[in-house]
């Protein structure tokens, strides 16, 4: 086309040329001719010339052929590029049509292959339509065969025919399964690049007898680097590629890649789904898949069986209307709030079947969230009704274990108490030294027996998880100096310095359990003892950390004794473990009391830890968390008493650690102290200087406080010095009352104690005075006097009123008389008491009721102090009333020296008349 | 030993000159009460009246051990705490038991007074 749009163009330039030469040649030949004949000459030569000669203008009309040629040339020109543009634009539009016939086709064929994934068709059917539309594209050169390989799921280096069309049979086999990088596809997979040939060439592996030249388009279908498979289409032998050729190619497997891609994920997600449907199908628990607003939108088999409701009972209903009992909807309804507010539920509750059966369930309840949102839950029940029910069973059997367990220790325990009582007794009459031996062993091992037993229940109580801390408040001291009490005889059997020590201004006051933490000290203290041959024990207690409202308490048990060693150390807290069984025979003991410490003390919040050194002693620790209790006063004063300040003090002992607990705290209620390690030091002193007070400690070496105190006697400037004896277990040691003591201490030394008694011999005499011994100057009769209460007695048994009126006349004391609760208030109404001592079983109203009433009814400040007064010595009762809200508790038989302290902590009312004091108030009732 | 004079001891060292007089008196109203408590508890018994009978053993309890009468105190313990549960027949006896230690104690309170 080219060429002849050439050849036109040159024929039209020439022969606009020529014609516009002659047209040219014509002027001036006429112009001559005219000339000529108007000038009559003949047509000749010289004639011309002549007449071109004589008429100059007719050179003008000579150029006309030149200039009508060259105006002929370039209107050919313009003609030729006319024509030429034509032809060319013709031409681009035929391709472009071509193109946009074959792009449009490419569409086309995309677009099928969309609307192909957009319908519900298995990946098989996908491919096979996919194939046969790709074959078959008009422009596309290629035979109507062809096929589809997608790779392996199992191995993903293997390409495995999956649609195919038209292909010869032999290939279906030998292509069924081709590994990459063999013949032409295997290689496309690997280099997932195009590849095209026209020809069968040595690449072409997988040949078969037959087989006709052809050539191949493999086309790799790739989707986000990854080979899903290959396309391979058949061209006719020795075809010329066109470059759009493989344009299209390219961009239908981008198409059929996403297509598959599409496929496979739908494939997998259908797999899942079914396995999920199947797993929730067959799942022995009952699940149920609710909407936000509850209305269950599908249950699985468990759940029709469980509950007993059709699946078409219960598709659209509300769940809780079917399955929760009337009185768990508002439960229900929470947990259903929860879940859906995108909480985890995992709760026990019960559930009702369609046929009102009621089933014990775990309910574990899930929010479905779709891109954060809740759509709605799932709730999972599982029946526990057989498993709650044998938790019953086993929690009954275990109970029925405990009860006989608690029984037989009862049983067990009550003739051994009556042994134990019984051999007490016998070891007091008239025995020789054989049987007193016999009779002692029986009675060691009485105790010891006891002991193991209690052991033995304690543990299996803690073991069972029987074993609960109580909450009510109680006074560290107090329980401490209990504890002390308890170990003292043995202690003082093996002349140990008992002592305890307080962090100074501690709070005292706490709540928890002081039975148990008591137990614990009795443990450490027992042990401390058991294995201490000479030295002292000590207990401290002091505050470690405070959070809040709580605090860590760390208390510390000291001795003096053999240690324990190092390799045996870690084993001390397990059960039915000492330190050697070599140590249990020769000590004895259950090796349980640590076990049991340590279980109670992590019971407390605590831990328990021991140091120790062999041969030097072993220091146990532990700590307890407990909230101090309101009202978080000391026991006793702690700021300095003005009865007490700048009052010298001088103590005696020998050891270090009472000597310190005695000048702490002397010295803590404004006393001035100073102290004395042996009598000679305590005579040097005397000599020097006058004491309002001395304490002395009964056994020292050299030279006892009974001895000294003798020698203090005889002085002539300190005789007349009050005394007060520590002794142990409040022995009076023999000859001690020729010597004229004020008072005496046992020791541990109780701080109450200490500061009621160092106030009580004080508190008669001035400064530094001599004054005359008294007999019995530990009970005062003339406290009536000096500290005057209004008392009122609330008793109705005879007796009890006889001995409680008796003392307090011993005192100075005259009590009014209720008979019971009503009585109380009765008197109240009337009167004024500063205290009153209740009794707490009495008939019509009983104390405890009367004291709540009281309570109650008078502020504290304006009500009596309340000190409950029973027969019931059990432990712990003494804390049941503290927790009442009773201000003191006295046991009956009633000890003078409980009276008396219980007196001494009364303070009296302000008296709001001014009328003189009724101390000797006459009796307004009378019991019995 | 039925009876422990020691029971006195802190009251008689507190008591002094008194404590002749003040003892005699627990001990004379003891004597008076503690046979009249015996037979009321076999009528609460008998009239199944055990909360009553509970709070009678409680008293006798508590005022023999103030006289050191420690087994009767140990019966009338046992009796009060198991007052609810025990049968009649039980009670009966042991309350019969209680009745012989009474009579012990109260030969040995009249010797010991008379002292």
């Amino acid at each position: 086309m080219k060429n002849a749009s050439q050849s036109n163009r040159r024929k039209y330039m020439e022969l606009y040329f020529w014609l516009g030469v002659m047209l040219g040649v014509l002027p001036p030949v006429l112009a001559i001719l005219t000339e000529l004949y108007l000038q009559q000459l003949p047509l000749t030569v010289w004639a011309i010339q002549y007449v071109l000669r004589k008429n100059p203008i007719l050179w003008v009309f000579n150029l006309g052929p030149l200039v009508l040629g060259a105006t002929g040339y370039f209107l050919g020109r313009q003609q030729d590029l006319m024509i030429n543009l034509t032809a060319s634009l013709e031409q681009r539009v035929a391709q472009r049509t071509a193109e946009l016939r074959q792009s449009n086709q490419v569409q086309e064929i995309l677009n099928s292959l969309l609307r192909l994934s957009l319908e519900e068709l298995s990946m098989q059917e996908t491919l096979e339509q996919a194939l046969e539309r790709i074959i078959n594209i008009p422009w596309l050169p290629t035979e109507p065969k062809g096929g589809i390989f997608l790779t392996s799921e199992d191995d993903p280096n293997v390409l495995l025919l999956r649609a195919s069309h038209n292909m010869a049979v032999p290939l279906l086999k030998s292509c069924a399964r081709v590994p990459f990088g063999t013949c032409l596809c295997g290689r496309v997979a690997q280099s997932r690049t195009i590849l095209f040939t026209d020809c069968v060439d040595e690449r072409h592996e997988i040949q078969y007898e037959g087989m006709k030249p052809h050539g191949h388009y493999n086309v790799p279908i790739v989707h986000r680097d990854k080979v899903l498979g290959v396309l391979v289409l058949y061209v006719s032998d020795g075809h010329q590629p066109q470059p759009n050729e493989k344009e299209a190619l390219q961009a239908i497997a981008h198409t059929l890649a996403s297509m598959i891609a599409a496929r496979q994920a739908e494939e997998d997600l259908t797999r899942q789904k079914k396995f999920f449907e199947t797993l929730v199908q067959t799942s022995p628990a009952a699940v149920v898949v609710m909407s936000s607003d509850q209305t269950i939108q599908s249950c699985n088999e468990a759940f029709v069986s469980l509950f007993e409701y059709t699946r078409e009972e219960c598709v659209g209903q509300k769940l809780d209307a079917l399955i929760v009992p009337p009185e768990a909807h508002e439960q229900a309804q929470q947990y259903s709030q929860q879940a859906l507010a995108g909480n985890l539920i995992n709760q026990i509750a019960q559930r009702r079947s369609k046929n009102g059966r009621v089933i014990d369930v775990k309910i574990s309840a899930v929010p479905v969230r779709i891109e954060g949102e809740t759509v709605g839950v799932i709730a999972i029940y599982h029946d526990i009704t057989e498993l709650l029910q044998a938790k019953r069973e086993a929690e009954e059997a275990a109970k029925a274990k405990a009860d006989f367990l608690a029984n037989m220790s009862h049983e067990i325990r009550t003739p051994l108490n009556a042994i134990i009582g019984m051999t007490s007794l016998l070891l007091d009459t008239r025995l020789d030294d054989e049987q007193a031996n016999f009779v002692e062993t029986i009675r060691n091992s009485g105790d010891t027996l006891l002991a193991v037993i209690n052991d033995i229940l304690d543990f299996s109580k803690i073991e069972a998880g029987k074993m609960t801390v109580e909450k009510v408040p109680f006074n560290i001291a107090y329980c401490i100096e209990s504890a002390l009490d308890l170990v003292a005889a043995k202690a003082f059997e093996k002349r140990l310095e008992l002592a305890y020590v307080l962090q100074e201004n501690m709070p005292v006051k706490f709540q928890g359990d002081i039975t148990r933490l008591r137990q614990v000290l009795v443990n450490l203290l027992g042990n401390a003892v058991k294995f201490t041959q000479a030295g002292e024990v000590t207990v401290s207690a002091a505050v470690e950390n405070v959070q809040g409202s709580l605090y860590t308490l760390h208390f510390q048990v000291r001795d003096t004794g053999i240690g324990i060693p190092k390799d045996k150390l870690h084993r001390l807290f397990e059960a039915f473990s000492q330190a050697d069984t070599s140590t249990t025979r020769k000590f004895g003991g259950t090796g349980l009391g640590l076990a049991i410490s340590k279980r109670l003390i992590e019971l407390m919040g605590g831990t328990i830890w021991v140091e120790s050194e062999e041969g030097k002693g072993s220091t146990f620790h532990f700590t307890i968390q407990a909230e101090p209790a309101s009202g978080t006063a000391s026991l006793f004063p702690r700021q300095a008493q003005p009865n007490l300040s700048n009052r010298r003090l001088l103590v005696v002992d020998d050891n270090d650690t009472n000597r310190l607990i005695l000048q702490k705290h002397a010295a803590s209620w404004g006393m001035s102290v100073s102290a004395a390690a042996s009598g000679k030091e305590a005579l040097q002193r005397i000599e020097q200087e006058r004491f309002d007070l001395m304490i002395l400690d009964m056994q020292m070496p050299e030279m006892d406080g009974l001895t000294l105190a003798q020698e203090i006697r005889k002085h002539p400037t300190a005789a007349q010095t009050p005394l007060i004896m520590l002794t142990s277990l409040g022995r009076k040691p023999e000859g001690a009352e020729g010597v004229a003591f004020n008072a005496f201490l046992s020791k541990p030394i109780k701080t109450s104690q200490l500061y009621n008694t160092v106030c009580e011999v004080l508190a008669a005499r001035p400064s530094a005075e001599a004054v005359a011994p008294q007999k019995q100057a530990v009970f005062d009769p003339s406290m009536g006097d000096r500290h005057p209460l209004r008392i009122l007695l609330a008793e109705d048994n005879l007796i009890n009123q006889k001995v409680a009126i008796g003392l307090l006349k011993k005192l100075g004391y005259r009590a009014d008389l209720a008979a019971n609760g009503l009585e109380v208030l009765e008197a109240l109404r009337r009167q004024e008491y500063d205290i009153i001592l209740m009794d707490a079983q009495m008939p019509e109203m009983d104390g405890e009721q009367a004291a709540r009433i009281i309570i109650e009814r008078y502020p504290r400040g304006k009500r009596p102090r309340l000190a409950a007064v029973t027969a019931n010595a059990l432990e712990g009762d003494r804390e049941r009333f503290l927790a009442i809200g009773f201000d003191d508790y006295i046991s009956k038989p009633i000890q003078v020296e409980e009276l008396v302290r219980v007196l001494q902590n009364t303070v009296p009312l302000p008296r709001k008349t001014t009328r003189p004091l009724r101390l000797h108030g006459e009796s307004t009732s009378s019991g019995d | 030993m039925p009876l422990d004079p020691s029971a006195f001891n802190q009251y008689r060292e507190f008591m002094g000159e008194d404590a002749d007089a003040f003892i005699a008196d627990i001990v004379q109203t003891f004597m008076t009460s503690a046979p009249k408590a015996l037979e009321d508890m076999k009528a609460l018994i008998a009239a199944g009246k055990r909360t009553e009978f509970v709070r009678a053993a409680h008293t006798l309890k508590s005022n023999s051990a103030t006289v050191g009468a420690n087994d009767l105190r140990q019966l009338c313990e046992t009796m009060e705490r198991q007052g609810h549960t025990l049968d009649s027949a039980a009670l009966e006896s042991m309350l019969a038991q209680a009745v012989r230690e009474y009579q012990q104690a109260e030969r040995e309170l009249k010797d010991w007074l008379a002292k």
